[in-house]
């Protein structure tokens, strides 16, 4: 009943002017920058966050609700129409979706996969409501030596899972660890490693991080020539095309619980939802070609890579603990605008924070309808000069970076970020586990020392409750998945080469 | 160059930055050194580790490249790094709005863009949509702008 009267408390404001005019504004841009190749929903949100300082907290999570939905169907229109997934969540649309668009059904193909889109938005949307609220009540049982295991397991996992090398996915979280050291620990007064400079007296702000991290590589990107895009067979041509809608609602119900589930495990994004959804429906499919321009094809990655955007915000909205990049963006806009992710927000901040996932419901459906009405336009975002774009990415995030606080000294830190993070992606080191890390490094610390305070510096008491026991044994199974990786894929070398050898 | 070797320069330079953390940590006094210590600890642990993987690999495969993002052009990136430093340099001394509009074309045209006219008009079109965001609606005090200051 609560969440009733939640949901009822905050659905003025959610329909209040200046909300759904962000809402519009948000989704339009999140549809432009995932059409975009070499650009994503958290560079988006990340480049934007600074223009919502002067916003109220709704008003500015309703944009970032448009973007995030957005950016997730917008990365399909390259992928059906190029061949180039504008995001790393459209990978699989490319499969069927280019084949519908060679075959001339593009006009079809973008309609199957912006409605399939809104569909997985609409339903993670739903789950957002129904299922953070409970959870957050549970996590208010949570003792400090709880939040301690969380925090290293939401760290831990984020490391191991997101590389192919679980060292580099360490080195990365020790460097957001670091980064989140920075400035004077409140509890004892020591200057941590601050190294005499003033202005790193009060830490590193996470918006100069994630500006650096997630603006800069793809701006240079585009500069470099990496996301060139040939638009000569840009073709947005085809016949108007009878679609079989009834035929796609098993696909959607099936997809949407893939992406629901990767959703809440984090390190999994987009892209292996949309992956696990087209392998899964390929194992049902009555279609005779699947994988070269099915519908289900095409319906079941969009609506698996739309449904993973709400869920993955439950642990980061209930716990605190974002469980990837877009996540941990979204976690540093709220901080930004005051309110600290975590069971208290629930209470604390009640009708924003359901007000923020009512608008997750509702920018899934003013995607469909911008989608319709704007798409022409979003296909011919893809003719944008990127030697134009990077440019103007670089001055927006300058400034953006600048406004934070007045100080140059930020926007010459975001620029050493931003090289620290082109480096980082040369060498495959994922720069996810680092923004993490920044938000539950200090969770982390803060809560193992209460926990020493509380027990009076008996250490058996971070082993003492049933939650705390069960986050540990998650650690040690998590640890071992590298070490069980490594063993199967010894034991498939080993008998790929027994036939060839006898 | 060979992506193992690059790998393990990289590797031997974030060691020794990681090496000059810790020695910084251990001078933290009581509590406050905990963390500092076991982080910058682990991590000069897995840099040693990442430098041997890529030791390892640099033995076995010789000149192999590996897997990782496509190559690109070091001329481009270092008139990309140089606009960058300039531009941030050009904030300070001459303004937010004169750097920007500077900046903007001559970056693209220096990087191949050959359309002036809609590279100037892209640039003031953008510029003022800033202005208009940041300066008149958001009230952001950015630095002065000498040029336009002298025009008044």
């Amino acid at each position: 009943m609560d969440i009733l009267a939640n949901i009822w408390a905050a659905l003025p404001l959610v329909f209040s002017f200046d909300v759904m005019l962000a809402m519009v504004l948000g989704t339009t841009v999140g549809i432009a920058v995932g059409a975009l190749p070499g650009l994503s929903a958290t560079m988006g949100i990340a480049v934007l966050i600074p223009l919502t300082f002067a916003m109220s907290p709704l008003v500015a999570l309703g944009m970032i609700a448009g973007i995030y939905n957005g950016a997730m169907y917008g990365g399909s229109i390259p992928a059906i129409l190029l061949r180039i997934p504008g995001t790393p969540a459209g990978i699989a649309t490319v499969f069927d979706g280019y084949e519908m668009a060679r075959q001339g059904r593009a006009r079809a193909a973008l309609d199957i996969s912006l409605t399939s889109s809104a569909i997985g938005s609409a339903v993670s949307a739903i789950a957002l409501l129904l299922v953070a609220p409970p959870l957050a009540a549970v996590a208010l049982k949570f003792g400090p030596a709880d939040y301690f295991w969380l925090a290293m397991f939401g760290m831990m996992t984020v490391a191991v899972l997101i590389s192919d090398n679980p060292a580099k996915g360490f080195l990365s979280a020790c460097f957001g660890l670091v980064i989140g050291l920075v400035g004077i620990d409140s509890m004892t007064g020591t200057e941590r490693f601050t190294f005499d400079q003033l202005n790193l007296l009060s830490g590193i702000n996470i918006i100069v991080l994630l500006t650096g991290l997630y603006a800069i590589p793809p701006a240079v990107g585009l500069l470099l020539g990496q996301s060139d895009v040939d638009t000569s067979r840009l073709n947005f041509k085809g016949v108007k095309e009878r679609i079989d809608w009834a035929s796609l609602v098993p696909v959607w119900i099936r997809s949407s619980a893939i992406g629901l589930f990767i959703g809440l495990i984090p390190a999994l994004g987009g892209n292996v939802a949309a992956i696990l959804a087209w392998n899964e429906q390929r194992r049902v499919s009555k279609s005779p070609n699947y994988g070269k321009g099915a519908p289900d094809g095409l319906a079941a990655p969009e609506c698996a890579n739309n449904a993973d955007t709400a869920a993955t915000l439950i642990p980061a909205l209930t716990l605190g603990v974002p469980g990837n990049a877009v996540a941990a963006v979204i976690l540093g806009a709220m901080l930004v605008h005051g309110l600290k992710p975590g069971p208290e927000l629930f209470r604390d901040n009640a009708t924003t924070v359901y007000g923020f996932m009512l608008t997750m419901l509702i920018t899934s459906g003013l995607m469909y309808v911008i989608g319709k009405l704007g798409a022409r336009a979003f296909v011919n975002v893809l003719r944008l000069p990127p030697l134009l774009l990077g440019p103007m990415i670089l001055a927006l995030t300058t400034v953006g970076v600048y406004a934070v606080q007045n100080s140059m000294f930020d926007v010459w830190l975001m620029l050493g970020f931003g090289l620290i993070g082109f480096a980082m992606e040369r060498m495959s080191i994922p720069t996810a586990p680092a923004v993490l890390a920044v938000i539950l490094g200090p969770m982390a610390e803060a809560s193992f020392r209460r926990a020493l305070l509380i027990s009076g510096g008996e250490y058996g008491y971070l082993f003492s409750s049933a939650i705390s026991i069960t986050l540990v044994v998650l650690i040690v199974l998590m640890l071992l998945t590298p070490v069980v990786r490594h063993i199967r894929a010894r034991q498939r070398r080993t008998q790929e080469e027994l036939p060839s050898g006898s | 160059m060979n992506r193992n070797l690059l790998e393990l320069l990289a590797a031997i330079f974030v060691t020794a930055f990681f090496v000059y953390l810790f020695g910084e940590a251990r001078g933290y006094a009581g509590q406050s050194k905990v963390m500092p210590v076991a982080v910058t600890g682990l991590a000069v642990a897995l840099s040693l580790a990442w430098g041997a993987q890529c030791s390892v690999a640099l033995v076995k495969g010789g000149g192999a490249a590996g897997t990782g993002p496509a190559p690109f052009d070091l001329r481009r990136l270092a008139i990309v790094a140089v606009a960058v430093v300039v531009y941030a340099l050009g904030i300070g001394t001459l303004g937010y709005f004169t750097s920007t509009i500077i900046m903007l074309p001559a970056l693209s045209i220096s990087l191949g863009y050959r359309n002036w006219l809609v590279a100037i008009l892209v640039t003031l079109g953008f510029a003022a949509v800033l202005y208009a965001v940041f300066r008149l609606l958001l009230s952001v005090p950015l630095p002065a702008e000498t040029l336009f200051g002298m025009v008044g």
